[in-house]
């Protein structure tokens, strides 16, 4: 069963495991942080469900890395998630969860006529997007924010990303959020919030990816941070179409500080950097008056 | 080379799809060693809950650093608030 | 004589699923099957809700569809799901995936033509899915569909196979015309069939890791599908065997008809062979040595059998109602390689598009055949 009781406290995060470890990522993977803390919270009755990304890497043949039923399904995942809910439902064994950990290619881009269906529908499932914006970190998703350099960019990126966890409240979901993993527990009240309602959960989780983003594996919970604190990711949610902001620094720090710890932003130039400092300032002032809707984030 | 009528069918083995092994001998690759100091350890759990490879453990109300797991990407390091883990040579 | 039910082919493919205690019915309605969809959807509503026997929703697209029966089979839920032409050739990257994995799902195709645009009914989309390592049965008549689509969760159950089955009916000749079926009892059927039971699946008390990435072993694991594979011929028989025991019927892999001493041969696949058969009568009424041969089986394709019944026949026209663009039919390219080159063998291309096929069709194609000298492509 999942866990229902509060967690105040770092202290109190249950103390089983549900991965293995010595999976095949990248050191310092951001993405493997959030299955963790998401497969303690949802325990031994889950079945996790993935797309072509990242987490495919996880159950290599002959050995896995995960404890809990996975199944990799290359096309319309959520589909399939659909489908288990659904057949789960038929034997009466309701009390499973259905986790479905995709990865932001397959749900910006490809997966998204399945998402939107499935939250149509009302299937309970469990939604966590990890986000590290672009295509296993090497190509340019939908997910990308403006002026990040990759292998299909290498000027920069033109276009501003879109909002994902915005278009979801707009299927008048019961609850959507973003998350980051430098603030973990605002990561599992929020999946624990989630998980009491019924329908399809969203939360946008963004896992900094050292390989493609351009650091040192040691400094990804501080670049997920400065990713909050600058404003370029802010932290919030949508609970029955109420918004509020989860983590709000009283002041933001220069969107510079955000830049120059990543190579992927090192194309901008000096116009680009203060128009998109103005861009995220206008922003947070609608999202300080619960306006979220008129402005994009970044 | 072999005859396809001399090869025989596995049954289930022949069915692709992995098992999770606790008992596996398997080590993760690391290329420094890290230590957790626990006289300046506050138990704050703050490396338990960010590991990526959950190579820290509980072990007597402190935090332990299971070397089977970890392959030294140094975000606990970096992450303490109380700069209680130190790297130590091998 | 018992009299049997008037049922259409989308009728008996219901029937059929409410027989074998299909539990899962991801769906998404296209012309032609849609009439699969309304009845399923009519047989869902009508059931209380405490005692939905039948999980039935809708999904967004055709993959959709296929995504979510490969789940929630290999959660061990019996699960059927339908497609036609173009949804069928859009599943086809799911469809790899399916076999690779060994589930054992029942699809039913009803075959519709592909492009130009047009619903009527062709076999082009069926035959294109050769490759894909799913069993693939073309039925001719309603009776047969509702037996063959019992018998293949009882030829893919079996551990020697655990292979996905594709059944084949024809796109408003079959799925939208009533004929005569005799439908047998759930009780006789509960006995023929027993519970699902998958080796591998997903259940939290053995938790496993389906469909990992594989680099080494890739070629070994596509062995054990290839031999699988073939062992389905055997478990084909073997199960038609049981079927005629218990409901004296029997099917076999091929059927022949009027073959004992025919010189001239048409092969047809599909509806299009009860009709064939009318003029094979007729010309056997006037003393004409003339047979017809129906190929139910496609996968596994059964050579020895084919070769084993054209062994003596001096002439055999292949009616192909498909086409592969620059090449000629489908089913003319698999016959000619499984018999004798000695053996004169001419292709004619007809039914394309849902293009009538009469008897006075067959008629002609005897007199043509019989005339010709050398092997020729003929468009009717």
């Amino acid at each position: 069963m999942t866990v229902n009781e509060p967690i105040e406290s770092l202290n109190d995060l249950p103390k089983k495991d549900f991965l293995l470890g010595r999976a095949e990522a990248c050191r310092g993977c951001g993405a493997l942080i959030g299955l963790k803390l998401a497969l303690k919270i949802m325990e031994k009755n889950t079945i996790v469900v993935s797309s072509f990304g990242c987490m495919t890497l996880l159950a290599t043949y002959p050995q896995t890395v995960l404890k809990v039923p996975f199944i990799h399904v290359p096309s319309n995942p959520v589909a399939a998630a659909s489908g288990i809910y659904h057949s789960l439902r038929s034997a009466g064994k309701e009390d499973i969860n259905v986790l479905c950990y995709i990865g932001d290619g397959a749900t910006y881009d490809s997966g998204l006529e399945s998402l939107s269906a499935a939250a149509v529908r009302k299937d309970n499932l469990m939604y966590i997007c990890y986000n590290n914006q672009s295509y296993t970190g090497s190509y340019t998703s939908s997910a990308t924010p403006y002026g990040a350099k990759t292998a299909t960019s290498p000027k920069g990126y033109q276009y501003f990303r879109k909002s994902l966890a915005k278009i979801m409240a707009s299927h008048n979901l019961h609850y959507v959020a973003t998350a980051s993993v430098a603030y973990p527990m605002d990561f599992v009240r929020k999946l624990q919030k989630a998980l009491s309602f019924p329908g399809v959960k969203f939360i946008d989780l963004l896992t900094p990816c050292p390989v493609g983003w351009g650091f040192d594996p040691s400094n990804t919970i501080e670049v997920a941070r400065m990713a909050v604190q600058t404003g370029a990711w802010p932290l919030y949610e949508i609970e029955n179409k109420k918004f509020s902001l989860t983590v709000a620094p009283t002041r933001l720090e220069p969107v510079e500080r955000y830049f120059i710890m990543q190579k992927r932003f090192s194309s901008l130039n000096k116009n680009e950097k203060e128009r998109i400092q103005e861009h995220i300032e206008k922003e947070w002032k609608c999202l300080l008056r619960k306006k979220y809707w008129e402005v994009s984030e970044y | 080379m072999k005859e396809i009528e001399k090869m025989g069918y596995l049954d289930e083995k022949g069915i692709p799809f992995s098992r999770a092994d606790e008992k596996s001998d398997k080590k993760a690759t690391r290329e420094k060693k890290l230590k957790i100091n626990k006289r300046a350890c506050t138990k704050c759990m703050i490396c338990y809950a960010l590991c990526p490879e959950g190579a820290i453990e509980i072990k007597g109300g402190y935090p332990d650093i299971d070397y089977k797991k970890c392959n030294a990407c140094f975000i606990c390091l970096r992450e303490c608030p109380d700069a209680a883990i130190e790297e130590i040579s091998d | 004589m018992i009299k049997g039910d008037l049922l259409s082919g989308s009728e008996a493919a219901v029937l059929a699923a409410q027989l074998s205690s299909v539990r899962c019915t991801p769906m998404y309605p296209m012309i032609p099957q849609d009439d699969i969809v309304k009845k399923l959807s009519d047989l869902y509503s009508s059931q209380s809700d405490g005692k939905k026997t039948i999980e039935f929703f809708t999904l967004e697209s055709p993959v959709a569809a296929l995504s979510a029966s490969i789940a929630s089979e290999a959660t061990g839920t019996r699960t059927f799901t339908v497609s036609t032409g173009p949804g069928l050739e859009s599943m086809k990257e799911l469809m790899y995936v399916a076999s690779g994995m060994r589930l054992p799902l029942v699809m039913v195709n009803v075959s519709r033509s592909l492009s130009p645009t047009n619903i009527w009914n062709e076999h082009t989309d069926i035959l294109s899915c050769r490759d894909t390592g799913w069993l693939i049965l073309i039925t001719s008549n309603n009776q047969e569909l509702l037996d063959t689509r019992i018998q293949a969760y009882k030829i893919q159950e079996n551990k020697k196979v655990l292979l996905p089955v594709l059944v084949n009916m024809d796109a408003f000749l079959q799925s939208h015309t009533r004929e005569n079926v005799f439908v047998p009892s759930e009780r006789s059927i509960s006995k023929f069939l027993p519970e699902l039971n998958l080796p591998v699946g997903l259940n939290t008390s053995k938790p496993v890791s389906l469909n990992p990435p594989v680099k080494e072993e890739y070629m070994e694991f596509k062995a054990q599908q290839h031999i699988a594979m073939k062992n389905a011929e055997k478990i084909i028989r073997n199960v038609d065997d049981i079927w005629n025991k218990k409901f004296h019927r029997k099917y076999g892999l091929i059927e022949r008809f009027h073959m004992e001493d025919a010189k001239y041969v048409i092969v047809v696949a599909g509806s299009a062979a009860e009709i064939a058969k009318t003029a094979v009568q007729e010309l056997r009424a006037q003393n004409e040595k003339v047979g017809l041969l129906r190929p139910r089986v496609i996968r596994p394709w059964p050579k020895n059998d084919i070769r084993e019944a054209l062994k003596n026949v001096k002439k055999v026209a292949v009616v192909d109602q498909d086409i592969m663009p620059g090449t000629g039919g489908i089913l003319y390219q698999e016959i000619k390689a499984s018999i004798s080159s000695e053996i004169f063998c001419s292709n004619f291309i007809a039914g394309l598009g849902g293009k009538k096929i009469l008897k006075e069709d067959f008629l002609n194609i005897y007199e043509r055949l019989k005339k010709s000298e050398k092997e020729e492509e003929v468009w009717l």
